[in-house]
């Protein structure tokens, strides 16, 4: 994750420190492993629910 | 009239005497204005303060109102509007650094609809940084303060729309609920917030990336769920500039007060928030819920199969979709950002597409156990915030006591105080929070009163035939404005 950082550090122009890069890559991490559960659930036949649908805003 | 005087108002009782003209816009005004100056200091409510234009706003409305044309009952009433809210011609920061200075060329929809009722808008309020937390601890506009106990939070992260109406400094106020809002910091200041259902109401001129555009509420804070319906058939409807807004009639939301409610069957939503749920939170709750029953509802408590990945959900699509909106600043001004915020958007940036359209997947998975759920129980209640309000030092700190166990106030699932509220974020369902007791700090305690898509009607009647029966609502912050 410090690599997806670093290269976001680059391609935004950010600046960031050594410390910080590790900061977000920790933060990216945890949030990855509360993804992960998502991928658990079985979601076959499942469309995503997007509130552009004419019927979520029914 | 005096200052004093203002504790004791609301929309519903001001309206009639200004439209009978026992008071007059203006001196009620002046009232507000001059409380604001005594307390606002110590507040920190609001970050902007429009005197004049308010007083331009209450002369007209004294006028009109003189001459026959009465407008309604936001006529003459006092408001405040977050300030991540477009206010035509007066400073729109959304709480951050970047917009400091950004005034915009029109009004939030919002606005011109309280504008076309004639109410008063006395100024702009605190909130969190882009909206993005619970605390109100502004780095840039300063901590908002709660009246009940100053070394104490207002909640977030409309924290300042909550303090002034408790603190009586407005008699309403239109904030935004993307997570808990409106709902956690009126709750921790003892007023009522609603967030009604998904669309019900304009979000044109709330600023981008103040909110997830899927989960992001436009939100009402007042005394009372009488004001608050009142507010609400003011504000809802259709609205060209918001392809997401809900093309459905708007309802008389004020004849559902007084309705009856016995018989109606209330489930008590079981979940993984009760993690962070103290005992003596519980224990208010229930005994919420017993008035409830006496009321003569059915109560019983209900859950749903997935409803643990309801964290996952919300902060996946919470922090993709802002993001988005963040892209462009954070390339050209990311310093400034305060690093918490930063680092939160940055990370979201890492966050792969697939885990976006599974948490959308998984999400229409939650909102069909939802509608599944409302075949047993028509009502929805769990508190509102698991936790008395936290001292500001202890969410400087970054740790909350809960019962004995320190928890960490933020973790991977966003801030815990939200934990409580976001299941109405993801499923877009109406919830509304009122007050129902006081912590042993003597600070509020909220519940949650919600219900399916468009229900806002039956949340105003069982909302309303709680606070009946009982007078937390009534109960004002001990400030002094001698």
């Amino acid at each position: 994750m410090k690599d997806s950082v670093q290269r976001l550090n680059a391609e935004y122009g950010l600046n960031l420190s050594d410390e910080e890069i590790e900061v977000i890559a920790k933060q990216a991490e945890a949030g990855q492993r509360l993804f992960q559960t998502l991928f658990e659930v079985d979601v076959e036949g499942i469309a995503p629910a997007l509130k552009i649908d004419p019927a979520e805003r029914q | 009239m005096n200052a004093r005087d203002l504790d004791s108002l609301t929309i519903a009782g001001l309206a009639a005497e200004i439209s009978n003209r026992e008071i007059s816009p203006v001196e009620v005004t002046g009232l507000f204005l001059e409380r604001i100056e005594q307390v606002n200091p110590t507040l920190n409510a609001y970050v902007t303060v429009t005197a004049d234009n308010a007083r331009a706003d209450a002369r007209k409305a004294e006028e009109e109102i003189a001459h026959g044309r009465y407008r309604g009952p936001l006529h003459g009433i006092p408001f405040s509007i977050k300030d991540n809210i477009a206010t035509k011609g007066v400073r729109t920061t959304a709480g951050s650094k970047i917009l400091a200075n950004w005034i915009p060329d029109f009004d939030a929809t919002v606005v011109t609809k309280l504008k076309e009722a004639g109410a008063v808008i006395l100024g702009k309020t605190n909130l969190h940084e882009w909206a993005l937390g619970g605390t109100t601890i502004n780095p840039f506009y300063g901590t908002t303060h709660n009246p009940w106990d100053l070394t104490r939070i207002a909640g977030g992260s409309s924290g300042g729309s909550a303090a002034a109406v408790a603190a009586s400094l407005c008699l309403g106020s239109v904030g935004t609920d993307s997570a808990q809002s409106v709902r956690n910091p009126a709750s921790m200041c003892g007023v009522v917030g609603l967030k009604a259902t998904y669309g019900r109401i304009s979000q044109h001129g709330t600023v981008a990336g103040t909110g997830a555009y899927s989960c992001n509420h436009t939100g009402l804070l007042t005394r009372n769920v009488e004001d608050t319906a009142l507010v609400l058939e003011a504000l809802a409807g259709r609205d060209p500039n918001d392809p997401l807004s809900a093309d459905r009639p708007v309802a008389k939301y004020t004849e559902s007060i007084g309705k009856s409610v016995k018989g109606l069957r209330v489930g008590i939503l079981r979940g993984y928030f009760e993690e962070v749920m103290t005992r003596e939170v519980r224990d208010i709750f229930y005994a919420a819920m017993e008035t409830l029953q006496q009321l003569g509802m059915e109560i019983e408590e209900v859950t749903t199969p997935h409803m643990d990945l309801i964290p996952a959900v919300k902060v996946c699509t919470s922090r993709v979709e802002n993001a988005s909106a963040h892209d462009r600043n954070l390339r050209a001004r990311s310093r400034d950002y305060s690093p918490p915020t930063r680092n939160a958007y940055l990370a979201a940036l890492l966050v792969p597409a697939s885990a976006y359209i599974m948490a959308q997947r998984v999400r229409r998975i939650i909102c069909d156990e939802f509608h599944e759920l409302l075949r047993k129980v028509q009502i929805l209640a769990l508190p509102t915030v698991g936790f008395a309000v936290p001292a500001i030092v202890e969410c400087e700190q970054g740790w909350l006591d809960i019962d004995g166990k320190k928890i960490r106030r933020q973790d991977e699932r966003g801030g815990t105080d939200s934990l409580t509220a976001i299941p109405f974020n993801v499923t877009g369902f109406p919830a509304m929070s009122v007050p129902c007791g006081f912590a042993k700090t003597a600070t509020p305690i909220g519940m949650q009163i919600a219900s399916g898509p468009f229900q806002e009607e039956l949340i105003f009647s069982v909302a309303h035939a709680y606070e009946q029966a009982t007078d937390w609502h009534k109960r004002r912050p001990p400030i002094d404005v001698s």
